[in-house]
């Protein structure tokens, strides 16, 4: 049975609809992240779990249970916000302690436990700082302490890199990840970031307006993503809009930078789901070194040249018979031609795209 | 909705109601009885009768001239105001503190001790007129410069420049340096920078400033009496002399009905503005904003602007007391030890002791009922502002007029309005010991109110969310994140509110019975009363008196959180 199932749940204000049937469960120990852009309902959905709003319609159940009129203090979840809010009155030991005293728990046991989370976020001896003086970094550790203090059954985190610099990041995602390890929490994790969504979780709900676009495994994801949002949301490449053709030569797909040939390529989807429209999408892996198989070339302009620790990388702008243009990001290892050393900024060149390697996705 | 949040709404207008229903009998009901008592010849006569009972009252020369001295004295707090807001908002300085503290000293005064002070500093006999007779050796030289208009201008801008230095003070000292810095950069001139920029931008706490200004100086009473002299008659003190004096209900209530009717008219409009002040852009913390004077030239405009007009409010004060040790420009203890003589000889001379004891009482009375009552009051106003839903809004913002008005309406007003409404059934509170605290509280709770919203707007309502997530009830919410945030400001208001009610003159001296007399009216009393003893007594009171408000502000400094104001 899953820890925690969502029904068809909704949430409206006034007009406007911030969750739509929201489906989802989420199985004990598991690290689900909840992936959208901002606006998508992520948050919403935390506070309709956490008890602090009621949604309009549908159920959570808990192990079974309907949650519904359960008030969010006696859930023992744990929720911890974007900004943190943090207790400005309360030192840095009474806000982790915080939901110890509201379960009572005696003097020596809450000592404890806030010098085994304190230790465990990499803060030992801060128990008696202010939090105003804290860091960023530091006050996010504080509030993670703080939400695992009483070991909720369930952990929120909402947007928990989100106020921090970027610089930070990459080595707070870490640790977060070793923590969420360590303590083995069922955590249910928001960012509208699919770097650290992908990095953190073992399943990934990637949301928009308020629903559920698709839910798999990070790698599921970046092989299979259902649609034109899914690819663009995760990054995955270049979107070219086209049409299906159907001719005596067999099934096409026509678009601006060209046509391909269906038959050699069984990734443009089957034939039944070959509806009249589409977007293909070409990724960085697409493109080739030498023409070999089914390939398309194409004009590409140079739009930046960056050099980055890790090896040169190209922003090309596929150029389209009329007139638009379609951003591309690659790096020069990935299936460039030799003379790619040679170009610079505003060149114009062209490329190979391997069509056994492009997707047709529905819009 | 669930049963969890019916009841917890339930208890909700349960307790937001003490506060209204306490409105409805103390100050709807006496000024509705105020406004039948004044409609009555109105309706009776149609719109000749308007016209001549307007004659008979002489309401378009008290009107000029209510108006007229509430324009001026505006205009002269304003002069005095903004330069000492911009130095204490740009520089940081020592003793800068201390001189905001002493600054609203005034504000809390009662009418009685500054216009006594001012007669000991400029009137007859005064420390102005011995630095004329010593310099012009003219032992016969006139220096009485009170009972003139200028007298009534200079003590109200005493009293209310405080206001405007509060108020545009926070605004400025939030408002981002690098905005004028960005304006400089762009090629306008120090002057074209303020004028384009920073102006602007100060403009509605500018004008939310200048209307209360205007309302408190439009309802003077004390100063007016004191120090205009008999000629200079405002709405104000004829409602006083009509209901104290002649007796004259009708007419009194005509007055006041008019005063009532301009009242929530400049009211509505200051909380308009404020209103709007509060969704101000995005303020910087004060330590962004200040700095210390750098050159001599900026130490200079610091003295100049900032501690020389300080120095010079002082000035009534310290004459105050100067004045309560001075007997024919000798130094003496006679008034002081004369307090605890007990000699007097009037219908209303009580010990000065039982006169302080019900001063303390009163004000330990006023202070509870207004911070029982502005606490829920406060909650509701901030839960209907922070309300997604418009009816939340309204609700609140006529909340908010509502509890404004007895800001700007007159304590005589109000008193008179007791003395109509309560007289007989269905309630008969005349005399009653009761009717004091009340009027004190009515008078206190809109600052109450005003000091407790920024606070309670202060609490981020995520951080009641994160306590409930913890485990925290909703009573545990209010006991361990409420509490302890509110804490200072309770503390703060319930000192401000024990402060109006020590000083509170107005209503007291009409509600006031010889058993109940009260500092501020035995010191209004010993003055208008003949005699050295008399004067120098009034001093000496008016000296203890300030000395006890001085204290409570201190406090109120001491325990307010920073960057919270009390209007």
């Amino acid at each position: 049975m899953p820890f925690l199932e969502w029904h068809a749940v909704s949430r409206t204000y006034g007009n406007s609809q911030a969750v739509r049937d929201f489906t989802l469960e989420i199985f004990e120990g598991e690290v689900l992240a909840l992936l959208g852009p901002s606006g998508s309902g992520k948050s919403t959905l935390l506070r309709l779990t956490a008890g602090l709003e009621e949604p309009s319609a549908g159920t959570i159940l808990m192990e079974g249970r309907d949650l519904a009129g359960i008030p969010p203090h006696t859930r023992k979840f744990g929720l911890m916000f974007q900004e943190y809010c943090l207790f400005p009155h309360l030192d840095v030991g009474q806000n982790v302690e915080f939901g110890l005293r509201m379960i009572h728990v005696g003097n020596a046991a809450r000592r404890e436990r806030v010098r085994e989370l304190l230790a465990l976020v990499r803060l030992p001896g801060f128990a008696g700082r202010n939090v105003i003086s804290l860091s960023g970094g530091e006050q996010q550790r504080v509030a993670l302490a703080r939400s695992l203090a009483p070991s909720p059954r369930l952990l929120m985190l909402d947007e928990p890199l989100g106020a921090l610099d970027f610089s930070l990041r990459g080595s707070l995602l870490d640790d977060l990840s070793r923590i969420l390890n360590s303590v083995g929490v069922t955590t249910l994790y928001v960012t509208h970031d699919q770097a650290e969504a992908m990095t953190i979780a073992s399943r990934v709900a990637l949301m928009k307006d308020g629903c559920i676009v698709q839910v798999g495994t990070p790698a599921d994801l970046i092989a299979h993503p259902v649609n034109a949002f899914a690819a663009s949301f995760l990054g995955l490449g270049a979107l070219v809009p086209g049409t299906w053709r159907r001719g005596t030569a067999g099934c096409q797909f026509v678009t601006e930078l060209g046509s391909l040939d269906a038959s050699g390529a069984s990734t443009l989807g089957a034939p039944d789901r070959r509806a009249d429209g589409g977007l293909l999408l070409v990724r960085p892996e697409a493109v080739c070194r030498v023409p070999s198989g089914l390939f398309l070339e194409v004009s590409a302009r140079i739009v930046s040249r960056l050099t980055r620790p890790a090896g040169v990388i190209f922003r090309f702008a596929l150029q389209g018979r009329n007139g638009n243009e379609y951003p591309l990001e690659l790096p020069i290892s990935a299936g460039m031609p030799d003379a790619a050393d040679e170009w610079r900024s505003g060149d114009r060149v062209r490329l190979w795209l391997d069509a056994s390697r492009c997707q047709v996705l529905p819009d | 909705m669930t049963r969890f949040s019916a009841r917890a709404g339930a208890a909700g207008i349960a307790f937001g109601a003490a506060p209204v229903i306490f409105l409805c009998i103390f100050l709807v009901y006496p000024m509705s009885r105020i406004l039948a008592l004044g409609a009555g010849p109105l309706l009776e006569g149609g719109a000749a009768g308007l016209r001549e009972v307007a004659a008979d009252t002489g309401l378009p020369r008290l009107l000029a001239a209510s108006a007229g001295q509430a324009v001026l004295s505006t205009v002269l707090t304003l002069v005095f105001g903004l330069p000492i807001a911009w130095i204490f908002s740009r520089f940081r300085f020592p003793g800068k503190s201390v001189l905001k503290t002493l600054l609203l000293i005034p504000f809390v005064l009662p009418t009685v001790v500054v216009g006594s002070a001012f007669v000991e500093l400029i009137g007859t006999g005064g420390i102005l007129e011995k630095i004329i007779v010593l310099l012009s050796g003219n032992p016969d030289a006139n220096g009485n410069l009170t009972r003139s208009l200028g007298a009534v201008l200079l003590a109200h801008a005493f009293y209310n420049t405080a206001i405007v230095v509060r108020i545009v003070g926070s605004a400025w000292s939030g408002l981002d340096p690098r905005l004028e810095q960005a304006a400089r950069v762009l090629g306008a001139g120090r002057a074209r920078a303020f004028s384009r920029v920073t102006l602007p931008l100060l403009l509605p706490s500018i004008a939310a400033s200048c209307i209360l200004v205007f309302a408190f100086c439009f309802s003077s009473f004390g100063i007016v009496l004191m120090l205009g002299g008999p000629r200079m008659g405002t709405l104000e003190t004829e409602i006083y002399k009509q209901s104290v004096y002649m007796f004259n209900l009708p007419a009194a209530a005509f007055l006041s009905l008019v005063q009532l009717l301009l009242t929530v008219l400049v009211m509505f409009g200051y909380s308009r503005i404020q209103s709007r002040t509060s969704v101000v852009q995005n303020l910087k913390p004060v330590s962004a904003t200040q700095r210390t004077p750098s050159t001599p030239g900026e130490w200079t405009l610091v003295i100049l602007c900032g501690l020389a007009p300080t120095a010079g409010f002082m000035l009534p004060l310290a004459a105050l007391v100067f004045g309560s040790f001075q007997s024919r420009s000798a130094l003496t203890f006679a008034w002081w030890q004369a307090l605890f003589a007990g000699a007097g000889h009037s219908l209303y001379w009580i010990s000065p002791l039982r006169a302080a004891v019900n001063s303390l009482f009163f004000a330990v009375e006023a202070s509870a009922i207004s911070l029982l009552l502005g606490v829920p009051a406060a909650y509701l106003i901030a839960k209907g502002q922070a309300s997604r839903q418009a009816i939340g809004g309204i609700g609140a913002a006529a909340l908010d007029l509502i509890f404004l008005v007895p800001l700007g309406t007159s304590a005589v007003t109000l008193g008179f309005g007791f003395i109509v409404s309560m007289s007989g059934p269905p309630l008969d509170l005349q005399g009653s010991a009761a009717l004091i605290p009340v009027a004190h509280s009515l008078v206190a709770l809109p600052l109450v109110i005003r000091g407790l919203l920024p606070a309670l707007r202060s609490i981020n309502p995520r951080m009641r969310d994160a306590a409930a997530v913890l485990g925290a009830a909703p009573a545990a919410i209010r006991l361990h994140v409420d509490l302890p945030v509110l804490r200072r400001s309770f503390l703060a208001a319930a000192a401000f509110a024990f402060t109006v009610s020590l000083g509170e003159f107005g209503a007291t001296a009409i509600l006031t019975r010889p058993e109940l007399v009260t500092l501020p009216v035995l010191i209004f009393d010993s003055l208008s009363r003949p005699g050295l003893t008399n004067q120098g007594q009034a001093l000496a009171l008016g000296s203890i008196l300030m000395a006890a408000c001085g204290a409570g502000l201190a406090l109120i400094e001491q325990v307010r959180p920073r960057g919270a104001e009390v209007f």
